[in-house]
């Protein structure tokens, strides 16, 4: 049975990536790697927009958190998602992990990451400066990210 | 034994574009007895149904994600979306 202390959140506000770290401290953790993906510019990219399914994605997120805890020793995970309208720059996920040794911390930061691109109920559409918009399309990169944790 | 069943169908992302709604209620016939016959059965109802829904959709059935055999018996919603690109 797996003690980790998890949290998830789904929200539309902006998050500090500081208090998450704090959040992550751990009596016994030997080190805490997190990641924290922003709206990338260029491509005339001027927002990003995100829809989710709201009744499904804070279970799935939770599950993958569950996953992660079951794979690797950890003390604690945190994911933070957000949806709505965000701006160039904007943080957009963050995720974080603490544990005795810094492999387990990292490796789960990295398979949380991959796993929630392909199976959280997220759907990303682009604005362009020109007013123009789309969805974005699945990356087969991303499959095979989550693939190799398979 | 009714020969339909009620049933809520939501649409998310491009889906919900190309459909012109987020949701809809309809009565379903009882013989669509599977998710992926629900697919099928609104590709074959109208244009807009057969131009959006391809391999690629992706179903939950009562907010779990579900198969192409996954059985409707009870359930009062079905959720249709393409792939997830969050992250």
């Amino acid at each position: 049975m797996s003690n980790t202390r998890i949290s998830v959140s789904v929200q539309a506000e902006p998050f500090d990536a500081g208090p998450l770290m704090a959040q992550l401290r751990a009596a016994g953790a030997g080190g805490i790697a997190n990641f924290t993906g922003i709206v990338r510019g260029g491509n005339g990219l001027s927002a990003l927009e995100i829809e989710h399914h709201p009744r499904m994605t804070q279970a799935a997120l939770e599950q993958i958190a569950r996953d992660a805890a079951t794979r690797w020793p950890l003390l604690a995970l945190t994911i933070v998602h957000r949806f709505g309208r965000l701006d160039l720059a904007a943080p957009i996920v963050f995720v974080g992990a603490s544990a005795v040794h810094r492999a387990a911390a990292l490796d789960a930061v990295a398979f949380t990451i991959d796993r929630l691109k392909t199976a959280a109920p997220f759907w990303k559409r682009e604005h362009f400066t020109d007013g123009k918009s789309a969805w974005v399309a699945p990356r087969p990169a991303d499959h095979a990210s989550a693939a190799r944790w398979d | 034994m009714s020969d339909h069943r009620p049933i809520r169908i939501e649409y998310f992302a491009k889906f919900r574009e190309a459909m012109g709604r987020s949701a809809e209620d309809v009565a379903l016939p009882t013989a669509v007895g599977s998710a992926g016959m629900l697919v099928e059965w609104l590709r074959e109802r109208d244009e807009a149904g057969h131009a959006t829904f391809d391999d690629s959709v992706l179903i939950a059935v009562d907010d779990v994600m579900a198969q192409a055999d996954t059985s409707l018996d009870g359930a009062t919603s079905v959720a249709l979306f393409p792939p997830m690109t969050g992250g």
